[in-house]
């Protein structure tokens, strides 16, 4: 074998490996976390749909709101381009009989699409005025159904739009709330041991063995009553994040537990740091990549537990714009029959749960640069 | 074929006249029974003996084949008397099974509707009057304050027991009266709050005597609210009925059933409450009845299926002496779901139906599939006098916002800043005309002013009402009470119907635009109910009602029950005094109540039509409730290999469509 | 061992209890009750009757008006001393008489959809570990998490819709009406999966997903350990690897998968049967609870629940069995 080879091999490796040394951790995981191709694109459709969540009322081109009884059920308009943006209008007859409209594509005429157009006013962030949109028809009264129209002919483009910053929202207050209430018990329970943990150990399995459906339409249908669309945002947020923490005190207890021998917790000890100072100040940076991953995890179950609730008839209502309200639009024989493209947000919360899941999953993986 | 005509206000009071006429000619001086042909409507003449009956009755070939075999009576046996002539439009031929779609749980007026109307009197198939049916005839006295019912003689419970006077005494005087039922009369059969006495004149002949004149109580006895009057075999009834079972078996039923109380085993098995039309009707296989066809398995927990077969003992025969029905057996799949039932009906395994996925927005799925599953349409006149109808809580608690709400500036304004027509083309598909809560064309009550007033899309008009009463405006541009508080409240809708919620969001928008800050709530229907029993709550959304018939149901003419959301703590004032949300109303409302109590004892057609008259002249002018639109028709869908199904029908539950267009003389061809 | 499911077993008691009070809580939650609902639906479709005696002639027959603690206390005693689970109104029957069929499908419905879940989720797990990375590896994984995300409502109605527009099928029920009374036999079990196979794909294929993850994740854990190099420094071919060794560990998931893919089941076959107008539990949990008939949408969860709990043990013991590391953790 040749040694100059092997002394060469040797110091190539120290060469590389030598940032590897001196790096932040989290310089360690976003390197680890890079090679995962496909965690990556989430990551970045993920920020996507923030991003659309967070500029909402500029992207969408109209108000998720907006009836119009001259497109109830109009079906998508394709964008065309001759030069310019533009989509062919339609004509529309009722048919008395089937009480529905009939809608013919009018070729002569051209609905002009534009960027930046002016629109219906908003305020950027609740203060900022402004009255441009991303896009839409030039002539604002013009109808331009990308998506197509629901049956009150609202445009499911802006409606879906506006869903994304419910949902994802939802998903992210929900994991905040039970991100505390996981860390707080699952710290406590990792940390101290003995009585405490199995105590808490026990209320997990519980939580955990109860199928959730039947508690959410109980809890629901306590709540469904009489109380503004808002509160309902809340209480729903609140019965999601209620039933999700157990997964994430096991995570974490499943840390602390390895970690609470670990030599630098041991040092900390003697040093007559603080129990909490323990903890936050020293365990749990330790571990925030795994629990941020299970976070992660955690958002698209929180998605499609609303979209389910919605479904039985127990989740968001009208006039909120959610996900889930806008696949029950969906879910009659009518839509998929006659109208199939209102259930094109199945698409999104699809590509939106593939998304974090990917991202989860990378992250995870990444999320121990020091193993391996 | 049945042809639904409009009525003109001359056939109604014609129709109900002949009927009252004869009776008054019967009364005093005898009994005779009349042939019911006289009593009969003629604007109509589709029951009644026009033809002669057929001096020898023919039967089904099952039911023959179990006379053969000796098992059954023969059908003249089997038969009343007089077997009611009912004339079918085309003579049918035994045989068939009507498939019927059902959901689990709560589906009885569904089933009310299509077996379960066969009550002393019945309406004509234009709703124009009454005719007899279990009840041979019914004498009034001059003041309208007795009347005589004399029962068809022979008839017979479905399994083969007579039906008599009994069956109605045991009916009022044992279960009605019964302390730990405590079900109590139904308020029918009480006049200014004292109830009817019942004394049972022969075995055929029950005879109600009320404290007061009670001009109206024949159309009560064809009123769906009566179905519990011919419902309750005393025969078989009693054996659950502590007074005359025996001890030691219904002791051992309660506790077969599972029950602890004989209550509930009575509840179970014979009737929940007093107008006894729901439950235990149709859960019970095998109960005696005297419909076209006897309940072989039950609507219960867990079936999948709710299937009749046809009464040997059913007493009405077709003009050719045939006795009714002709369809073996209906049999209800029960569905848990709508999605499913719709699929299965375009694919033409529903025979007829009107119920559960006839909405509106499902009539293009069915429309796109009849061909191929071989069905047609037929239509419903709905007879509300409104498809929506907003109310304000005219005796709502907080005194101030009553004080706005009893101000008809204030609904006119509101009244003219909806947009009714594009209400109507949004969510309506253009199905209907912008209208006030006030009878239709269709009925003998019709009144142009009272239906259009105020209907006009006109937001300076609206603005200029509205600063009548809320001149002053916030910050925010919403209007403030006169003592300068914000002026907020919430319109409830019940969720139950996705259109209902769409109308009452857009309704909201328009006046929010005019400064009236008002939310739509949709909420379970348990709860609406709840809120409003309470008199809580400031707005309400529910469909219109008494858009033909006005006399019957006038909830939104007049305080009239707990159904006039707009006024409780008036009605209750009304109907039970002693309720905690009664409060005395002012004197145009106690004008309106004199108007009906005059309605209600006329001892004629021509006074009766007078006075509701009076009273909706005086409605439309208080202008209490508004109205959005007129109710777009209905549909059903109905297989066309069944016949003798009207094209277009009336829509109701008092008049239980499509019962008194006599299902039993649909037939498979 | 013994003194593992002795002490597992001694668990259950405390949760009944729990959840039973938990569940009791919540049903009692909304501002009415029942005897509210049945008057405001006869209310609703016309009929005239008298609200205020109706609703306090109900409230006093089945106790609706007592205090929540005396009616959980009835109840509870019914339950323990005599099984009896109170009345389910709307259905005028003791809650007893009506629940154990539709609970019976149900755990048919979810142990068979559990099945499918395995022998898809087996083998594809296993492909997708041996060859990571692989073009399998990530379509498996891709299709894995389709399963996830997309709704299971939405799949079952669109899949009923293509197979009635394109085949002329629709399904609903669980069997034929000619086979509903007859007794079990070959035909009637042909019968009942001819009714309920979407259904059971569907559940199966929402829980696949989970299952493929972490199977794929602890056979990849172990192939990396040292007594796998020494096999296959041995020579022993991959095949024998795989199937030797490392395989029999990483069956654990698919036991303790019982654990928690069966309350997710058990979510799914309620969601599922109202979609497909299957007689189980969860349609008539649905109607219990908007129509406040307490004691049968008390007794519902209730009964899921234990099951689930009961089933959750017995993948411990299973697990246990199968694994002597667990009973000392």
């Amino acid at each position: 074998m040749n040694t100059a080879g092997i002394i060469h091999q040797t110091a190539a490796r120290t060469d590389t490996e030598a940032p590897i040394f001196v790096a932040p951790e989290w310089k360690l995981v976003w390197w680890k976390f890079r090679k995962h191709k496909v965690a990556l694109i989430s990551g970045i459709i993920i920020v996507f749909i923030y991003l659309v969540a967070a500029l909402v009322e500029f992207l969408a081109p109209f108000s998720p709101t907006a009836t119009n009884s001259k497109y109830l059920y109009a079906p998508p308009q394709p964008l065309q381009f001759d030069g310019g943006l533009f989509v062919s209008g339609y004509t529309s007859t009722v048919d008395k009989a089937a009480l529905r409209r009939i809608f013919v594509v009018d070729p002569t005429q051209k609905i002009q699409v534009g960027f930046f157009v002016k629109g219906i006013p908003y305020k950027w962030f609740g203060v900022l005025p402004s009255d441009r949109h991303l896009f839409g028809p030039v002539d604002p009264t013009q109808p331009m159904y990308l998506l197509g129209a629901d049956r009150l002919g609202r445009d499911l483009l802006s409606r879906l739009i506006y869903g994304t910053r419910i949902s994802m929202s939802i998903g992210l207050i929900g994991v905040f709330f039970s991100l505390l209430l996981g860390i707080v018990l699952g710290g406590i329970s990792g940390f101290y041991g003995g009585m405490v943990d199995t105590l808490i150990q026990r209320t997990i399995e519980l939580v955990r063995s109860i199928p959730q459906i039947p508690l959410w339409m109980g809890l629901s249908a306590a709540l469904t009553f009489s109380i503004s669309p808002v509160q309902t945002y809340f209480a729903i947020t609140v019965i999601l994040s209620l039933l999700a923490w157990p997964d994430l005190a096991r995570a974490v207890r499943g840390r602390f537990l390895s970690l609470r021998t670990e030599d630098f917790v041991m040092a900390a000890r003697l040093d007559g740091a603080s129990q909490w100072r323990i903890i936050f100040r020293h365990m749990l940076p330790a571990f925030y990549s795994h629990i941020i991953a299970t976070l992660t995890l955690t958002i698209p179950s929180m998605i499609l537990a609303e979209t389910a609730l919605s479904f039985l008839g127990l989740g968001l209502r009208e006039p909120v714009v959610s996900w889930g309200v806008l696949l029950q639009d969906a879910q009659d024989i009518r839509s998929i029959a006659t109208a199939p493209w209102l259930l094109i947000p199945t698409l999104a919360v699809v590509i939106a749960v593939l998304a974090l899941n990917f991202f989860g999953d990378g992250l995870r993986d990444a999320a121990d640069p020091y193993a391996r | 074929m049945f042809i639904f005509r409009k009525i003109s206000p001359f056939k109604i009071v014609l129709g109900s006249t002949l009927i009252l006429s004869v009776l008054l000619t019967s009364c005093g001086q005898s009994t005779t029974p009349v042939p019911p042909t006289a009593t009969s409507a003629p604007a109509t003449a589709t029951v009644g003996a026009t033809s002669t009956p057929a001096s020898k009755y023919s039967e089904a070939p099952a039911l023959a084949a179990l006379v053969k075999a000796g098992t059954l009576p023969p059908v003249e046996d089997r038969l009343p008397v007089n077997p009611l002539v009912v004339k079918a439009d085309e003579v049918g031929v035994y045989g068939g099974t009507w498939r019927l779609g059902s959901k689990g749980g709560g589906d009885d007026a569904g089933f009310t509707r299509i077996f379960g109307y066969d009550q002393l009197l019945s309406w004509t198939t234009d709703w124009s009057g009454v005719v007899p049916n279990l009840a041979e005839n019914v004498d009034v006295n001059q003041d309208a304050s007795e009347y005589t019912i004399h029962l068809r003689k022979g008839v017979k419970w479905s399994d083969g027991v007579p039906f008599t006077a009994d069956d109605i005494v045991f009916w009022y005087q044992d279960m009605l009266h019964d302390p730990e039922l405590n079900f109590g009369v139904p308020a029918q059969f009480k006049v200014g709050g004292k109830e009817a006495v019942l004394t049972k004149v022969d075995d055929n002949t029950v005879k109600f005597t009320f404290a007061a004149p009670y001009g109206t109580f024949r159309l009560e006895l064809a009123s769906i609210n009566a179905v519990g009057m011919t419902a309750v075999p005393a025969h078989w009834a009693k054996q659950f009925f502590p007074k005359y079972a025996d001890k030691a078996k219904l002791d051992q039923a309660i506790k077969d059933g599972g029950f602890t109380t004989w209550v509930q085993l009575w509840n179970a098995k014979v009737c929940q409450a007093n107008n006894c039309g729901s439950g235990s009707l149709f859960d019970v296989a095998d109960r005696p009845t005297l419909y076209a066809w006897v309940v072989k398995e039950p609507y219960v927990a867990n079936a999948t299926q709710f299937v009749l077969e046809r009464n040997p003992y059913y007493w009405k025969v077709d003009q050719t002496g045939q006795q009714y029905p002709y369809i073996d057996k209906l049999v209800y799949t029960i569905y848990q779901d709508v999605p499913a039932m719709l699929l299965k009906a375009t694919a033409g395994e529903v025979d007829f139906q009107m119920r559960h996925f006839n909405l509106l927005a499902n009539k293009a799925v069915l429309s796109d599939n009849q061909t191929k599953g071989d069905y047609k349409f037929f239509d419903l006149t709905d007879a509300a006098n409104n498809r929506l109808v907003l109310m304000f809580n005219l005796t709502d608690k907080d005194k101030a916002m009553r004080a706005i709400f009893q101000s008809k500036d204030f609904r006119i304004g509101m009244s003219y800043a909806i947009n009714r027509q594009e209400v109507i083309d949004t969510v309506w598909v253009g199905q209907g005309t912008p209208w006030q809560a006030a009878p239709l064309k269709a009925s003998p009550f019709y009144n142009e002013t009272m239906g259009t007033q105020y209907t006009a899309y006109d937001v300076a008009q609206a603005n200029a009402y509205l600063d009548k009463v809320l001149p002053k405006k916030g910050a925010d541009g919403f209007r403030l009470t006169p003592d300068g508080k914000p002026f907020k409240f919430s319109l409830e809708i019940a969720n139950a119907n996705q259109s209902e919620v769409d109308s009452g969001n857009m309704i909201v928008k328009y006046w929010k635009a005019v400064g009236v800050n008002v939310e739509a709530l949709s909420e379970d229907r348990t709860l609406y109910y709840s809120r409003k029993g309470n008199n809580d709550g400031e707005a309400f959304l529910w469909q219109g009602e008494g858009g033909i018939n006005p006399i019957l149901d006038p909830r939104f003419y007049f305080p009239y029950s707990g159904e006039s959301n707009w006024a409780e703590a008036w009605q209750a004032w009304y109907n039970n005094p002693a309720s905690p949300i009664a409060e005395e109303p002012p004197d145009n409302i106690k004008a309106l109540f004199a108007k009906y109590d005059e309605v209600k004892s006329a001892t004629t057609d021509a006074a009766q039509v007078k006075a509701m008259s009076e009273l909706l002249a005086l409605a439309a002018d208080q202008f209490n409730v508004l109205g959005v639109m007129t109710p777009p028709d209905q549909y059903g869908i109905v297989k066309n290999n069944m016949h003798n199904v009207p094209a277009r029908m009336i829509l109701s539950w008092v008049f239980p469509t499509p019962a008194p267009y006599h299902t039993f003389t649909f037939f498979f061809k | 061992m013994l003194q593992f499911i002795l002490r597992r077993l001694l668990f259950i008691i405390p949760t009944f209890f729990v959840i039973s009070f938990v569940t009791f809580i919540v049903i009692q939650l909304p501002p009415s009750d029942y005897a509210q609902t049945y008057v405001s639906g006869l209310l609703a479709q016309g009929d005239n009757i008298d609200a205020q005696a109706t609703l306090k002639n109900l409230r006093d027959l089945y106790g609706i008006g007592e205090p929540a603690y005396v009616q959980y206390g009835k109840w509870m005693w019914g339950i323990l001393t005599r099984g009896d689970f109170g009345m389910a109104f709307e259905y005028q029957q003791p809650v007893s008489f009506i629940i154990w069929e539709r609970i019976e499908f149900t755990i048919v419905i979810t142990l068979a959809s559990l099945l499918v879940s395995w022998l898809i989720a087996f083998p594809v797990g296993i492909y997708s570990a041996v060859r990571q990375y692989s073009l399998g590896d990530y379509l498996s994984t891709f299709l894995a998490f389709i399963g996830i995300s997309v709704p299971s409502f939405l799949m079952a109605l669109v899949i009923m819709y293509i197979l009635f527009k394109y085949f002329n099928i629709t399904l609903g029920g669980l069997f034929s009406s000619q086979m509903e009374k007859a007794p079990w036999s070959l035909a009637k079990v042909v019968d009942f999966l001819q009714h309920t196979w979407l259904a059971i794909l569907i559940l199966g294929v929402s829980s696949t997903g989970g299952l493929i993850r972490t199977l794929r994740a602890n056979l990849l854990d172990e192939m990396h350990k040292p007594y796998v190099i020494t096999a296959r420094a041995k020579g022993l071919p991959e095949w024998k690897v795989v199937i030797k060794y490392p395989l029999r560990l990483a069956l654990n998931p698919f036991i303790s998968g019982v654990g928690f893919t069966l309350p997710l089941l058990v979510n799914g076959s309620i969601i599922i049967s109202v979609v497909m107008s299957l007689p189980l539990v969860g349609v008539m949990l649905l109607r219990s609870l908007q129509s406040q008939d307490m004691y049968l949408a008390g007794s519902l969860i209730l009964i899921t629940s234990l099951l689930t709990i009961i089933g959750v043990f017995l993948s411990d013991m299973l697990l246990a069995w199968v694994d002597p590391r667990i009973r000392y953790q």
